[in-house]
């Protein structure tokens, strides 16, 4: 009974989405604002910031033309998708950071676990469900008019349009075709497949055999879903911890942390790393060795969770320490 | 900055000791390698050897005259050497036989090429099925005239 009440102190589903129906009700206009940058920033980048010069390709026999574009599409939907979600996360918790807002936020009677739940919610999967939306439409807008396929033999003449580019004429009945954007996510499964390398191991015996070892798709989601989570937090923690510019002071201060640990590692790595005249030459020979390293297995990277976890749990704290 | 965003700090230095301690674990499997391999060059300057054979290899090794060596056993090596083909050397009596090695590196050239072998003019040199091995000694220092 104890156990309850305190969960319900912690998380309670009704209380979570009455939070959950004000924020977006309050918050509609901001949304549908960012909506509509996304719309018209996807339909740029997809257009290549262009949306009035077509593309024609002349197709040859054997030219898989289908898929010509699926690597442009992939790049522009994992890009824009990094794009979006650093600004939503930047912005998660500007309720709480502003001098206005903040009273009114923090003293809304939910608690922190479910606001902090929502602020995450709404920067990892609602933002990515809208991107998902939003750039499958504007991509099929875009290659529907924007870029064309036709066979070599079908072109008559080349003609000058208005806006200044020239365009094929094509014969009448000529068969065109439009580019797909494909499946974004196939990426997953292609560096899977193309991660996937042997090695030599020698067992306890002293016997040598081949080893594959693998990238799994299970692993290279992993890491994707890892490193998502942590793009996300690592801006949310900037949110709740400057009060203005959090996306361009998080960017400067982790930016410069890392040169930092760079030139740590650089340096106790040269001095750890050198080796000693007597541990490479004898007389006038000198010994090198290439033998292939053996990785650790692919699967310790999960323990990687760890870093994102960790930005979690110090966002709930700092937020608590505000409510409190 | 508050308390807690040390936490952050000592995670990343933790990450940072971990790709340490894992990084030196490597350079240790492969510091024991070389020392094993320059162990094994040791035995052989150690050892008295009268012939030397070169026997199915495609390594690209120069044997090359010396009026004098270092060692007392006539033979010195130069150049560079992978220590992964150590155990391609082996001694039998006052024989060192060179034979094995992986063929070729990326179907460019073989594994080893840039090993030199200095000998005096007392020890013997043989080649079978070494269609890579240069013996540029000239025949009086191999005959002793």
């Amino acid at each position: 009974m104890i156990n309850c009440v305190m969960m319900k102190e912690i998380f309670d589903i009704c209380r979570f989405k009455a939070l959950a129906w004000k924020y977006y009700r309050e918050n509609m206009k901001t949304i549908l604002i960012f909506l509509g940058v996304m719309v018209v920033v996807t339909f740029m980048v997809v257009c290549k910031f262009n949306p009035f010069r077509m593309e024609y390709t002349s197709l040859y026999t054997g030219s898989n033309y289908l898929d010509r574009y699926y690597g442009m599409f992939a790049k522009i939907f994992w890009g824009l998708l990094g794009f979006f979600l650093l600004f939503a996360a930047s912005y998660s918790f500007a309720d709480f950071m502003s001098g206005k807002k903040s009273f009114g936020a923090l003293l809304l009677p939910a608690s922190s676990f479910e606001k902090l739940l929502l602020a995450i919610l709404n920067s990892t999967v609602v933002v990515f469900l809208l991107h998902v939306a939003v750039f499958y439409s504007v991509a099929h807008v875009a290659c529907s008019y924007k870029y064309t396929g036709f066979k070599e033999a079908d072109k008559i003449a080349v003609a000058e349009s208005w806006s200044g580019f020239s365009y094929p004429v094509l014969t009448s009945g000529a068969e065109i075709v439009h580019p797909k954007v494909g499946n974004v996510f196939s990426v997953v499964d292609r560096f899977s497949e193309s991660s996937a390398y042997t090695r030599e191991v020698e067992d306890g015996t002293g016997v040598r055999k081949e080893r594959t070892v693998y990238f799994t798709p299970f692993v290279v989601w992993n890491l994707l879903i890892m490193y998502w989570l942590y793009f996300v937090f690592v801006f949310m923690w900037g949110s709740i911890t400057f009060r203005k510019r959090s996306a361009l002071l998080t960017i400067l201060v982790h930016g410069l942390f890392f040169l930092f640990l760079g030139w740590l590692v650089y340096r106790v790595g040269t001095v750890f790393w050198k080796i000693p005249r007597e541990e490479a030459m004898l007389y006038g020979l000198y010994f090198y060795n290439t033998g292939e390293l053996v990785p650790l297995s692919a699967s310790w990277l999960l323990l990687l969770y760890i870093v994102p976890l960790t930005y979690v749990g110090i966002i709930w704290k700092k937020l608590k320490n505000k409510q409190v | 900055m508050k308390k807690y965003d040390f936490c952050l700090l000592a995670l990343y230095v933790c990450l940072v000791v971990v790709f340490f301690v894992i990084a030196w674990g490597y350079d240790q499997t492969r510091r024991q390698e070389r020392r094993k391999g320059i162990q094994y060059f040791e035995e052989i300057y150690r050892t008295p050897v009268k012939t030397v054979v070169f026997q199915d290899t495609d390594a690209a090794i120069v044997v090359d005259g010396a009026v004098q060596n270092q060692l007392e056993n006539g033979l010195e090596f130069s150049g560079s050497f992978d220590v992964r083909y150590a155990a391609c050397f082996k001694i039998s009596g006052d024989t060192l036989v060179f034979s094995g090695g992986r063929s070729k590196h990326n179907g460019s050239y073989p594994d080893i090429h840039n090993l030199k072998l200095h000998v005096t003019r007392h020890i013997r040199v043989d080649t079978i099925n070494a269609p890579n091995v240069r013996i540029e000694r000239t025949l009086t220092e191999q005959d002793g005239i």
